[in-house]
């Protein structure tokens, strides 16, 4: 048919609103943002704004290395969501992984070549097992995950912590920071020139998008989208629902595990130095990182790997805007704002399709054969 | 001033890949019940969302006494005095009555909500209507009935003077329909004007006016229904005669395919058992039905026999095999199809496309995956297959998400993955509810055609017609026990219903009915 046909077919596939929806979310934080800079410093302000909207373009590298711990939990929250699984326990996967990671650099002593990928696949161990515990609870015990898991974000830290200062060959106790790590520990550089990238993204990207095969085409996918959407269908349908809790959160673990293990094994620029780890009783914030990284990518793996690296993106424009004035948290405000708009995808959605109506006389999203009405979920979209 | 209180006129609303109302036009008058008939998916649902402003028409207009109006969302309709009992209930779980019916015009004082007043008003309507409600339950306690009534009342307190009902009868006991009923009556003599939808001929015998067909999407006619009969309407709205006699072979008995010893089924909350020491044997070719009036322990029944919940004693075995304590899994892959009484909580994952549906009970089996990768292809042609047999409407085919079809062709697309599913007993609940008197001719054959082919079929029913037409056997459950078996041939519905109100026994008090 004609243009208008076209462009209405394309506004009412969910795919498309979940998108518009997210860029629009996107220009309102941004534009949020910059009001925030005016208040605080209008002269300073334009130039502060446009080193966030570009400073990443001077860094690539570095966009890359800080995007790839938060696209693993990115990941792992997004992994465990679809399942209706609300993975807060990230951090302490994170650092389990970390950890586990570390633990084999520092003791093991492995042939070059081999001695990184066994210090990865510790860490992955790592983060499964502390993915472990919450699916436990939840899966046998009916333990609500959330609170499990936040137990178990300060019972990594503080177990790490300790096992790590407690460990003379890891822990430098007089610079309060963990012993630079073998060279044969570290993960080879993407050899982008003065960054830290490693080849730890385009694992992730692979593993990304493994999942999105995982999820939409095999029967495993299938038994957690649908356990995401509608767990007593599941359960009439015969699917073992304590398992799949189980080995969702299992995989999850494994995710976050991951990006402990790619951030701390990360090659750096000046020889003999390593990535360290400082164990000052704090909750890594790559995990949380991670829900946000997950809410934007709308739990989808694909949308993730976008997420993750815009996120990065805006984080790296931001420290550049400290040259003129303002503090780097300013990003977290654009980030928080944006986060904030995207959860409302709904209205968002709504809202555009209504404005496309006034030109091509679409119908609103509404459905009467719904129990309640239908929300373009976290869950559906590719 | 215009004969017509509400005049829908021309209406088109389109949904993609179907026109669900082309070209309609429906006119009621003050003071009449206007029924409301149509296949599923005919497009009921959708005309009564566009007057009450849930959707836009592409086309037509509306008018309220004469006037043109514009009703762009709930609260228009609502200005108007429209108000719209919907096919599957629109409350807040966790609310309480009281806060639903006051949901959105919240009584209050300088912005504090001044819930006294409300609830002497609900109070009021309650009792002059014999709406019976208790205004402090939560919703998600209480039975469906009274949840209808909640919706009722939030009509009333908002002063509605035209109102909708979608499908009101078809989750309502007997006994419901008919106070029901009786409501609608005297709403109509108060000069309020009642839209009504419903499948069941009787009731709209019973009560409309004026009934207007619609025919997958189209108008087909307005009648007066002191001119007209059952057989018309059936006629008129699905294009043929309807058969209302179920035509069943000669009984070839096999071997027992199910039987039940003992079970007795703990309740949800408390100790008490709410099915106790039931026993029964259902063999291949026969359909054995359980009646009972709602809540007499069938779903609880049901629920422990399709492994859903635990039973707390008794022994079941299917075509020989003990199954007592089988997984759900285990139960079907042994021969149980389940269609379930609760669409939307057990039956549908209702943000899947309908061939995701399809396969739900089938995806691991080798003919939908090969090494854990479900077969796209496979599951297309399958439901597209049973899209044919079964007539399952939908805009888009096996793509369609399972939400956005109607209410029957939900149910429809349930019944075929049942019925299409390797089977030796097909436990079927309630199969037909919501679905037009063309559809339950056709539910009614394939269970018939399961008995002829020499499967066990487990019927639990509520429609007393559906007991007698097509059950060989039937089994009345009382307060959890089995108080009666009687032989449809011999026996009256008014026998049935002495059993059913538990005012008569032919069985030994916890004994086993087929010793
Ligand atoms: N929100 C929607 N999106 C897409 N298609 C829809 C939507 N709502 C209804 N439809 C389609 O429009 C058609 C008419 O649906 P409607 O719910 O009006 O039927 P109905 O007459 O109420 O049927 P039933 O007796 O089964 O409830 C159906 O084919 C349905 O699939
Ligand atoms: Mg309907």
């Amino acid at each position: 048919m004609n243009k208008k046909f076209s462009l209405k077919q394309i506004f009412d596939s969910r795919g498309f609103s979940a998108f518009t929806a997210t860029l629009m979310a996107i220009i309102i934080g941004l534009v949020f943002g910059y009001i925030v800079m005016v208040i605080a410093s209008p002269e300073n302000a334009w130039l502060g704004f446009s080193s966030i909207l570009t400073g990443g373009m001077k860094k690539i590298g570095d966009v890359f290395y800080y995007a790839t711990p938060i696209l693993m939990t990115g990941l792992s929250v997004g992994f465990a969501f679809k399942m209706g699984l609300f993975n807060i326990g990230a951090s302490g996967q994170y650092t389990m992984g970390m950890f586990c990671a570390m633990y084999v650099g520092f003791m093991f002593d492995l042939p070059d070549g081999i001695h990184w990928i066994v210090c990865v696949l510790a860490g992955m161990l790592g983060g499964m097992l502390w993915g472990i515990f919450p699916g436990f609870f939840k899966a046998f015990l009916n333990v609500n995950e959330v609170i499990t898991a936040i137990m178990f974000n300060y019972i990594g830290m503080y177990l790490v912590d300790m096992l790590v200062t407690g460990n003379p060959s890891m822990y430098d106790s007089v610079r309060a920071r963990t012993q630079y790590l073998p060279e044969t520990a570290k993960i080879p550089s993407l050899g982008i020139e003065g960054s830290n990238v490693s080849i730890a993204i385009v694992f992730g990207i692979l593993i990304a998008i493994l999942l999105y095969i995982i999820l939409n085409m095999t029967t495993f996918g299938y038994e957690l989208k649908a356990t995401g959407f509608n767990k007593e269908a599941c359960h009439y349908a015969g699917m073992n629902g304590k398992r799949n809790i189980v080995v969702t959160m299992v995989i999850a673990g494994a995710l976050s595990g991951l990006g402990g293990a790619f951030a701390i094994l990360a090659p750096t620029t000046i020889a003999g130095s390593s990535v360290t780890y400082e164990p000052i009783n704090v909750i890594a914030a790559n995990g949380f990182n991670g829900i946000a990284v997950a809410l934007l990518g709308n739990s989808s793996p694909l949308g993730i790997i976008f997420s993750s690296i815009f996120i990065s993106y805006i984080q790296r424009g931001g420290t550049l805007s400290a040259l003129y004035g303002y503090k780097p948290e300013i990003i977290d405000i654009v980030i928080a704002v944006i986060i904030y708009f995207s959860s409302f995808s709904m209205i968002m959605g709504g809202a555009l399709a209504k404005f496309v109506n006034r030109f091509t006389k679409n119908q609103a999203k509404v459905n009467v054969n719904a129990e309640s009405p239908v929300l373009p979920e976290e869950g559906k979209e590719e | 001033m215009s004969e017509y209180v509400i005049e829908m006129l021309n209406i088109t609303k389109e949904f993609p890949g179907i026109i669900a109302n082309d070209d309609i036009t429906l006119r009621l008058k003050k003071g009449e019940i206007h029924a409301l008939l149509g296949e599923n998916g005919a497009g009921k649902s959708t005309l009564m969302s566009v007057l009450f402003g849930l959707y836009q028409p592409e086309k037509g207009e509306i008018r309220k006494n004469g006037e043109v109006v514009k009703i762009n969302n709930p609260n228009d309709a609502n200005a108007l005095g429209i108000g719209m009992v919907h096919q599957h209930f629109k409350l807040v779980e966790i609310f309480t009555v009281l806060e639903n019916i006051i949901l959105g015009v919240e009584p209050n004082t300088a912005g504090f909500l001044n819930k006294k007043e409300a609830r002497k008003k609900v109070l009021a309507l309650s009792e002059q209507y014999g709406l019976k409600v208790d205004p402090d339950a939560l919703i998600e306690k209480i039975s469906v009935g009274m949840q209808q009534r909640v919706e009722i009342l939030k009509m009333l307190y908002r002063e509605n003077e035209i109102l909708i009902f979608d499908e009101p009868t078809a989750v309502l006991t007997p006994q419901e329909i008919d106070e029901l009923m009786e409501i609608m009556r005297g709403f109509a003599k108060e000069g309020k004007s009642i839209l009504f939808i419903t499948h069941k001929l009787n009731e709209i015998m019973a009560v409309a006016d004026r009934c207007t067909v619609l025919r997958k999407g189209k108008l087909v006619g307005t009648v007066d229904i002191k001119d007209t009969n059952k057989e018309e309407l059936s006629k008129m709205m699905v294009g043929r005669d309807v058969n209302f006699i179920v035509e069943k072979q000669e009984q070839k008995l096999g071997d027992v395919v199910l039987s039940v010893e003992n079970v007795s089924v703990p309740a949800k909350m408390g100790k008490k058992d709410v099915v106790k020491n039931v026993s029964f044997e259902v063999r291949a070719g026969e359909i054995v039905c359980i009646a009972g009036i709602d809540g007499n322990g069938q779903t609880e029944f049901v629920s422990a026999l399709t492994g859903l919940d635990k039973i707390s004693g008794g022994k079941i075995t299917l075509c020989g095999k003990d199954i007592t304590k089988a997984s759900i899994r285990t139960r079907s892959t042994s021969g149980m199809s389940h269609i379930p009484e609760d669409r939307h909580k057990h039956g549908l994952v209702l943000d899947y496309s309908l061939e995701e549906n399809m396969i739900l009970q089938r995806y691991f089996e080798p003919r939908f995956q090969k090494f854990g990768f479900i077969k796209k292809k496979e599951m297309r042609e399958y439901t597209e297959n049973l899209i044919a047999k079964f007539d399952v409407r939908s805009g888009q085919g096996p793509v369609t998400i399972a939400r956005s079809m109607s209410g029957g062709n939900q149910q429809k697309a349930i019944i075929a993955r049942e019925i299409d599913k390797e089977h030796e007993l097909l436990v079927a609940v309630q199969p037909t509810r919501g679905l037009d008197v063309g559809a339950i001719e056709y539910i009614h054959k394939q269970l018939v055609a399961r008995r002829d082919a020499g499967k066990a079929v487990l019927l639990v029913s509520l429609e007393l017609d559906e007991v007698m037409n097509v059950s060989d056997r039937i089994l009345v459950m009382y307060e959890g026990e089995i108080v009666g078996e009687l032989d449809p041939k011999t026996t009256t519905v008014q026998e049935l219903g002495l059993y059913m109100a538990g005012a008569k026994n032919n069985q030994k008090v916890g004994g086993a009915a087929n010793e």
